[in-house]
């Protein structure tokens, strides 16, 4: 009895320290940034960190979320960047984001460095994505993803030492709208759902009524110390949302006002739940917020002791716009008439220095791109030489052409990257529904490392910031849709007419013959057509008889 | 005399043309002259390509031969105005090649045909081959060649049918001579080039053994013309690899002639069908379509035995209409070497319908083209449409070239107006079994 004691009791205190070795914690917060007095910036961040001191491999699911672990351990996924956006972030208006993310789907993962097939991985990871989040992902096929080689290293730690390209995969799905059916399974991810702290605020339908909507999933490993022995696992969650907050008179807004939701008291399972308000300093918020940490208005969440309705009063006579200090933007656009296309991208460095940048851009595979057109140049015509040109042209229905360039941006310049392309075309099967909608060239992606930008950024914590630009929308000729059958029969018709020509005059000889002479075909249908003739003649003079 | 004036002039227009940025952009868009095989702009991409990366393997974006890319590449490099006069030297040489050809041939059809006067019908002189044409004929060809808008257009476009022309009028005049190895040298080059011409080789050894000085067995024939095409062949496949030390451009070229993965428009009868077909069928078309380039070397290799220069100016137009990415430059060699069989002409049935057939194709090609890309008010099916009245009407000439052909062989020994047998009723000339 007493032995039997021991056991259960030693196998109670192994779960317990089993348990306490792997300790997950979470952090939630939400930021409110008012820009330019006109637009509200929201960033909600929901960090679940978990120490595991070795490979993450859980035994049980504490405050992670389940569904996505397992996930993650199936396809062996070291790294993972999920976003959904709709709209188009504007640089130039409202600074640099928290969190940058092209319009539509974006997904790209880094595979573990002891991953058989990449591939197969990656092909498996999508279509169970997309049944996780309700999202078209399992349109991400070996036609839309390529293998970028210096635009996204990983963000965390990776085993293996410097990170092999291999496993990196990228795809991107312009043509992706978010829905509020995309943000119900990425808040049933949080631990406290939608039922406390910051995510309380999150009302599906309102969050559209935005300028700009943006929610992510990044998942990494970061090393505990230099020498990396330890990593813990960490799981961060966006969402951004760009408010009007109307111009005029009406400039005070309330958080029920913009989200219909009062933010609640914070999670009890989180670490921290902090609200912040980034406001002009003649602006006042009620209730009253006392602490102030580097430029925010921080309030625990912890400490409200019922749902508020925090309102912040502008001041009306505020005319002059915060200055954002404009640092790099990017504006792309479509050029040519007819088949010939051409992509032009305005990259603007209002940057008192010259900063090396990495550009990325993917092409549809039907849109064929010449690297002999590339030209990259000031707008006063002085000509840049890019320091590396990489560019992989499509494999016809297989991979799609990938152009990354690495040059330098000079200050106080526009730099003006053109390249042209011809209009392909694709199979009837291959048109989506609606073809005469036109296909999406996926924003081009500016790589800049954080050090360059120095206060702009509104993200320290990674190393680079990405700027995206537009999603470009091509129409390609399309055939008709309603001619399959019509087309094989007349394309047929052609071929037999050269078949039967020269079949007879292979197979036949040219002899003489009366010209009376008749075919034994012939001979045989007209003894017919007598025969036929003369039974219907007697019929007629002696009707009776046929009776 | 003449044909020294029509070389002149060729040449001066071409020169002329290359000189014209305006037409030179007008044509390099054109999709019945550039198709993604032959195009130079895919040419200029590829070197491009090549330039920029170190490995051989991202070269996706041109789909045509290693050697060539070398030449082109090495030429630009070094010497950019030479390449226009390759283009310029390489029209030339086709066009002295078919004279020589044409010259070389009727004089040896008149000798043959002297020589078998016993066997010819009484009468009959009028529709014989005649000195005259010895003299004009080539003279006519040489000026077609260098003159007809179609090999204008694709000489202006830089487009590697060029070369291929080449290769096939010096086969023309190697053939004549009946010397196999010069014989197997072109169809070799040829066949590097697009894979069709290797059917040639049937006609290889009939010419040989109608042509050469030496007489031996059709069988000798065959044998050597497969053995000197074979190491032929293995020597160019050898200098692509030295070029290129990978196997994968030239399985991939091979690979896009057959498969005809690209479904740009062009004259041909490949695009608009495998976009439109249910996927289910597309693998089995595709062998029937690649089938049906091949298929009619044999048939008529057995029927036209004893014409052999014919048989090459049949295979040669069935490979030009029915390929997977034909262009009026395949077209143009042979419709400039209609006027060798003039002696037949009274016996086409109908050649003002095909000609006319020809030319309204020709012209409504670049305007339903405007109309569907440029314009929008038109749609696929108007290009379409367009292209298969020329593919039809060339399917027409070639067949009724034939006919005539056929038709002038029983005459000459017939006579003019054949008898029925035994009696003095007029007969009629019809295939029967």
């Amino acid at each position: 009895m007493k032995l039997k004691l021991l056991v259960v009791w030693a196998i109670f205190i192994q779960s317990v320290v089993v348990h306490c070795k792997e300790m997950d914690a979470y952090h939630e917060s939400v930021t409110m940034d008012v820009i330019n007095n006109n637009k509200l910036y929201s960033f909600f961040n929901f960090t679940t960190i978990w120490d595991f001191s070795d490979k993450f491999a859980p035994h049980h699911y504490n405050l992670f979320p389940r569904t996505l672990g397992e996930l993650i351990l199936k396809y062996q996924v070291a790294e993972l960047h999920f976003t959904m956006t709709q709209g188009l972030w504007r640089n130039h208006q409202w600074g640099l984001p928290h969190a940058s993310a092209p319009t539509g789907a974006q997904l790209w993962v880094w595979f573990d460095g002891n991953t058989v097939d990449v591939d197969k991985n990656w092909i498996g990871f999508t279509n169970a994505l997309s049944g996780l989040f309700c999202a078209s992902l399992n349109f991400i096929n070996k036609a839309v993803t390529v293998t970028p080689t210096m635009s996204f290293f990983p963000t965390g730690a990776f085993e293996g030492g410097y990170p092999n390209n291999k496993f990196l995969r990228y795809g991107t799905l312009s043509r992706e709208n978010l829905c509020t059916e995309n943000l119900t399974p990425w808040m049933k991810l949080l631990p406290c759902g939608s039922r406390a702290g910051p995510a309380s605020l999150l009302n599906p339908s309102q969050l559209h009524h935005s300028r700009f909507l943006s929610i992510g999933i990044h998942f990494m490993t970061q090393c505990q110390s230099p020498d990396c022995l330890k990593t813990f696992v960490e799981l961060q969650q966006h969402i951004s949302v760009v408010f009007d907050i109307g111009s005029g008179t009406h400039q005070d807004f309330t958080l029920r006002s913009l989200f219909l939701h009062l933010i609640k008291p914070a999670c009890p399972l989180a670490s921290t739940s902090v609200i912040k308000f980034k406001v002009p300093s003649d602006a006042s918020i009620s209730p009253p917020i006392k602490k102030i940490e580097e430029f925010y208005l921080v309030q625990n969440l912890f400490e409200l002791t019922s749902d508020t309705n925090y309102k912040v009063k502008l001041n009306k006579q505020h005319l002059e716009t915060i200055h954002i200090p404009e640092g790099i933007t990017s504006h792309c656009f479509p050029t040519g008439l007819g088949l010939e296309g051409g992509l032009r991208c305005s990259l603007v460095n209002n940057l008192p220095k010259n900063v090396t940048v990495v550009f990325f851009q993917v092409v549809p595979w039907f849109l064929y791109t010449q690297l002999h057109t590339l030209k990259l140049e000031t707008e006063s015509g002085h000509r840049i030489q890019p320091d590396i040109v990489n560019f992989a042209p499509a494999k016809i229905r297989e991979s799609p052409h990938k152009l990354e360039l690495v040059f330098m941006l000079l200050a106080q310049e526009v730099t003006v990257l053109n390249i042209q392309f011809t209009r392909g075309f694709q199979t009837w099967t291959e048109h989506p529904p609606d073809a005469n909608h036109g296909y999406y060239i996926s924003p081009a992606c500016l790589t800049i490392p954080t050090v360059e930008l120095g206060n702009l950024s509104r993200d320290h914590s990674s190393k680079v910031q990405r700027i995206f630009s537009e999603a470009l929308l091509i129409t390609i000729p399309v055939p008709d849709f309603s001619m399959p059958y019509n087309v094989i029969c007349l394309v047929c018709t052609v071929i037999a007419v050269a078949f039967g020509s020269l079949h007879n005059l292979t197979t036949r000889r040219l002899q003489k013959v009366s010209p009376k002479h008749k075919s034994p075909l012939k001979k045989k249908i007209d003894w017919l057509l007598e025969k036929i003739c003369k039974k219907a003649l007697d019929q007629e003079k002696n009707p009776s008889d046929t009776r | 005399m003449y044909e020294i004036c029509a070389l002149f002039v060729g040449i001066g227009l071409r020169m002329w043309l290359f000189r014209m940025p305006r037409v030179l952009l007008w044509i390099s868009s054109r999709p019945e002259i550039e198709t993604p095989l032959t195009s130079w702009g895919r040419l200029i991409e590829g070197e491009a390509l090549m330039r920029n990366s170190q490995s051989y393997q991202n070269k996706h974006s041109y789909h045509g031969s290693t050697l060539l890319l070398a030449l082109i590449s090495y030429l630009n490099l070094n010497a950019p105005s030479s390449v226009e006069i390759l283009f310029i030297a390489s029209d030339v040489i086709s066009a002295v090649a078919l004279y020589l050809f044409a010259q070389k041939f009727l004089r040896k059809e008149l000798k043959s045909q002297k020589e078998c006067k016993e066997k010819l019908f009484k009468g009959v002189s009028s529709i014989l081959i005649k000195p005259e044409h010895v003299s004009k004929v080539p003279t006519i060809i040489c000026a077609l060649y260098m003159c007809n808008p179609f090999s204008l257009a694709t000489c202006i476009s830089k487009s590697s049918v060029t070369f291929n022309n080449l290769f096939l009028a010096l086969f023309l005049l190697s053939a004549v001579q009946g010397s196999i190895w010069q014989m197997a040298f072109y169809v070799a080059l040829s066949t590097y080039e697009t894979l069709y011409p290797v059917q040639l080789l049937l006609a290889t050894g009939l010419c040989a053994w109608k042509y050469q000085e030496k007489p031996s067995t059709l069988k000798i024939c065959y044998l050597k013309s497969l053995a000197c095409f074979t190491f032929w062949m293995a020597l160019i496949l050898t200098l692509s690899f030295l070029c290129e030390p990978t196997t994968s451009s030239l399985l991939s070229h091979y690979k896009f002639i057959l498969s005809a993965p690209d479904q740009t428009p062009n004259v041909g009868v490949f695009w608009y069908f495998f976009t439109e077909v249910f996927d289910h069928f597309h693998t089995f078309f595709i062998c029937v379509f690649q089938i049906n380039v091949l298929i009619y070397s044999i048939p008529m290799s057995i029927k036209l035995k004893s014409h052999p220069v014919f048989l090459v100016f049949m295979l040669i137009a069935i490979t030009g209409i029915f390929k997977s990415y034909p262009s009026v430059g395949d077209a143009s060699l042979w419709l400039c070497l209609l006027p060798l069989w003039s002696h037949t002409f009274s016996y086409l049935r109908y050649p003002s319908v095909t000609g006319a057939m020809l030319l309204t194709s020709t012209i409504l090609c670049p305007v339903m083209w405007h109309m569907w890309i440029n314009a929008h008010s038109a749609n696929a099916n108007f290009y379409f449409a367009a292209t298969l009245a020329y593919t039809t009407a060339l399917v027409l000439i070639t067949t009724d070239t034939a006919m005539a052909y056929l038709n002038w062989h029983v005459r000459i020994r017939e006579g003019l107006k054949p008898c029925v047998a035994g009696t003095s009723e007029k007969a009629v000339l019809r295939l029967m079994n």
